[in-house]
Formats: structure tokens, C-alpha cells, sequence
């Protein structure tokens, strides 16, 4: 789906055509799925957030300038949301912490995707490493190098500047190092 | 600091090497029923929208629209029209009367709800004009509010008059009120059983 065809969508979606938004919903589900799930560690609150994101961004169309990108638009919301959600939790942090369940799931289907068990250990211990990134930081690194986003775009939806994204970014890539290193 | 950040090279290969997670396959479904409910919610929003397209009614757009479009948005205005002669002649015998009077007020409460009421079908009516699927709700909700006015004005007087007469009569004003609240009911559930075209010139889809 190119640019254009996008602004077709959020016109007839505007002009009160609601089932086009599942075309939106379709494109930008996975990524938007991907940060929530990378930033909570859960997928049933990954599932709630990328729902509630694109109720959002329905409620609010608007609202959208049209001469911006709408990803970058949908990607602040769901950040946002997601930002809300870990402050309201920040005391749980047990929600942070993968079980053994999930972690033996996940080295289940890394060893099966890479048929490499060490290369399995080390993808896992690059997800809990991650998690315990503080928030700032996580949103970053995720929304650059997993969601690959260019360093304006990730300014766009995190609201920075661009060198405070570069230096966040780098903070934060040294900071995985030391917990790797560990 | 390397602004590439090629220290890091390794790492940002595994970052970029994680899995993706797959989001549940019923995720689209479940928005767009969410959707459903939200669209049934948010009466600000189509307030809004409302107002920004009703400057998109044209002439050529009337003509074109199928007739029960036409003919749901013509009962309405029509029907708000009415009502809303009625309350201006007796706001105005108010005025004619002196405001001081005691006895306007019996006259004030009910030309205000009735121009209350007026005022709804004229806002459901363009609500309809603009958009018949998706504000049907609201069309609904529109006859409902200028219903519960006329009834609640209905009571005013029987309770006011208090006459034989004077109650039949309000009575019969009540039956003939929800009479049209209904007609005007049925006229939104059979415009939007079709692909009715708005005036805006777009065909609606069902």
C-alpha cells in the first residue's frame, strides 16, 4: 500500500466509510504489535494497547494532517499509550519479568528458527536485556533497529529532538552492553 | 560518540535478528467491532463532522440522492419546521402578553421546549442529510430527545389547564407528536436498509 492509497483510505474512512480502516488496521498491526509487545514483555497487554491505538487513531482522523505520514502519527499514539500503561504499572514489576513458561517458548522457537541452541540463549538474554532497559531508553532502541524507523522519525513520534534520539540511542546500546557483559 | 554507531555493529545485527512477534489473527476483526460500539458513542465527533459537511449539500446532490434520502431529510426539516413555528408564535405572545406576567411563564416553559424539539430535528435532519449509515443512530437518538420534549410539554399543560377539555386536546397533541416521531423512525430504518446516496454525491455502502 503506497502513500497514496493511504490518503484514499483516511478519505473515505473521513467521508464515513468505517470498514476501509480495517485496511490501516491490516498494514500497521504488526509493527504496532511489536513495540507494545517489546516494550510490556506481554502479549495480552501488547494485544489491549495496538487495539486500543487504533481505536485512538479512528477517534481522533480527524484530527490528522494528511500531509504527514501517518505511520509516524499512529506510531505516537500507540507510544503514548504505551508510556501510560508502564507509568499506571510501574510498580508491577513482575509484568516485566518473563516467566519460565514464556522463556522456555521463546528458546523453543529461536532453536527452531535458528537450529542453534547458544544462539537461541543469546536472542533470549537480548529480549530480558532489553526489558530492563528504562523506558526511554527501550522506546529508542526498539523503534530504530526493530521497527526501523530513520533517527527524524523516531524524533517525530517520541517528541525529541533529533540529536537527543542519536544520544539515546547511543545510552542506551551502552547500556545493553554492560547488562550483556555482565 | 560515532553517530553510526559502528562500535555497536554486533549487537545492532542481533537487535535487528529478533523474531518478530505475530499479532493474534483476529486482531483487525476484534478493532473493527470496537469500532461498532465507538461509532455509537461518540456524538461529538459526528457533531463535528456534521457541521463540516453540511457546506457539501448541493443543490445537484438533492436532486440526485434517492428519494427516501430526500424524502427522510424533508420530513425532518418539515416536521422541525412546524414545530418550530409553533414555539416562535408562542414565545412571542410572551412577549405581547409582558414577561412580567405570572401567567407567561405557562406559555414560556412550553414554546421553549418546543423550540428545544424543533432544534433536534433540525440537527437530525442534516445529520441524515450528511451521512445516512452511519448517523442513523443519532437521527434515532434526535427523534427520541424531541419525543421525550413534546411529552414532557404534554404533562406541562394537563398539569397546568386543568381542564376536561384542555386535557383531551394536549392529549391528542401528544398522540399526534409520537405519531410522527414514529413515521419519521420508520423513515430512517428504510433509508438505511438501501445504498442510499447522500447529498454529498456518495454513495453509501451498506
Amino acid at each position: 500500500m503506497d502513500h497514496d492509497q493511504e490518503q484514499e483510505i483516511i478519505r473515505r474512512v473521513l467521508g464515513g466509510d468505517r470498514s476501509a480502516f480495517a485496511g490501516l488496521v491490516e498494514k500497521y498491526q504488526e509493527p504496532i504489535f511489536n513495540l507494545a509487545y517489546r516494550m510490556t514483555g506481554s502479549r495480552e497487554d501488547a494485544d489491549d494497547l495496538t487495539q486500543e491505538t487504533f481505536i485512538r487513531a479512528y477517534q481522533n482522523l480527524y484530527r490528522f494532517d494528511q500531509h504527514k505520514k501517518f505511520f509516524t502519527w499512529l506510531y505516537t499514539i500507540g507510544i503514548n499509550l504505551i508510556r501510560n500503561h508502564l507509568k499506571k504499572n510501574e510498580r508491577k514489576v513482575v509484568h516485566l519479568t518473563t516467566s519460565d513458561s514464556v522463556v522456555e517458548h521463546q528458546k523453543e522457537e529461536y532453536t527452531k528458527e535458528k537450529d542453534d541452541t547458544s544462539s537461541a540463549d543469546r536472542m533470549i538474554r537480548l529480549e530480558q536485556v532489553i526489558r530492563n532497559l528504562p523506558v526511554d531508553l527501550r522506546e529508542a532502541i526498539i523503534l530504530k533497529f526493530m521497527n526501523d524507523l530513520t533517527f527524524e522519525e523516531v524524533a517525530n513520534v517520541t517528541g525529541d529532538s533529533v540529536s537527543a534520539v542519536k544520544m539515546r540511542i547511543y545510552r542506551g546500546l551502552e547500556k545493553m552492553k554492560q547488562m550483556i557483559e555482565e | 560518540m560515532q553517530e553510526d554507531f559502528s562500535e555497536y555493529n554486533e549487537l545492532v545485527q542481533q537487535l535487528k535478528a529478533l523474531s518478530q512477534e505475530t499479532p493474534p489473527s483476529d486482531l483487525t476483526q476484534v478493532v473493527m467491532g470496537r469500532l461498532d460500539d465507538f461509532q455509537h458513542s461518540s456524538i461529538r465527533q459526528l457533531l463535528i463532522r456534521t457541521i463540516r459537511q453540511t457546506g457539501e449539500i448541493s443543490l445537484s446532490g438533492f436532486v440526485r440522492a434517492d428519494s427516501t434520502t430526500r424524502d427522510v431529510c424533508f420530513s425532518f426539516f418539515v416536521t422541525g419546521l412546524f414545530f418550530f413555528l409553533i414555539g416562535s408564535i408562542l414565545f412571542c405572545s410572551v412577549l405581547l402578553m409582558g414577561y412580567k406576567s405570572g401567567k407567561a411563564v405557562l406559555i414560556l416553559i412550553p414554546s421553549i421546549l418546543i423550540l428545544m424539539a424543533a432544534i433536534s430535528l433540525f440537527i437530525g435532519g442534516l445529520i441524515v442529510a450528511v451521512d445516512s449509515q452511519a448517523s442513523a443512530y443519532w437521527a434515532k437518538r434526535a427523534i427520541m430527545v424531541y419525543g421525550g420534549l413534546m411529552i414532557l410539554n404534554v404533562v406541562f399543560v394537563i398539569s397546568v389547564v386543568q381542564t376536561v377539555w384542555g386535557g383531551i386536546l394536549a392529549l391528542a397533541f401528544g398522540v399526534a407528536v409520537i405519531v410522527m416521531g414514529i413515521t419519521l423512525l420508520k423513515a430512517i430504518e428504510i433509508s438505511i436498509q438501501g445504498g442510499s446516496t447522500t447529498f454529498r454525491k456518495e454513495l453509501h455502502n451498506v
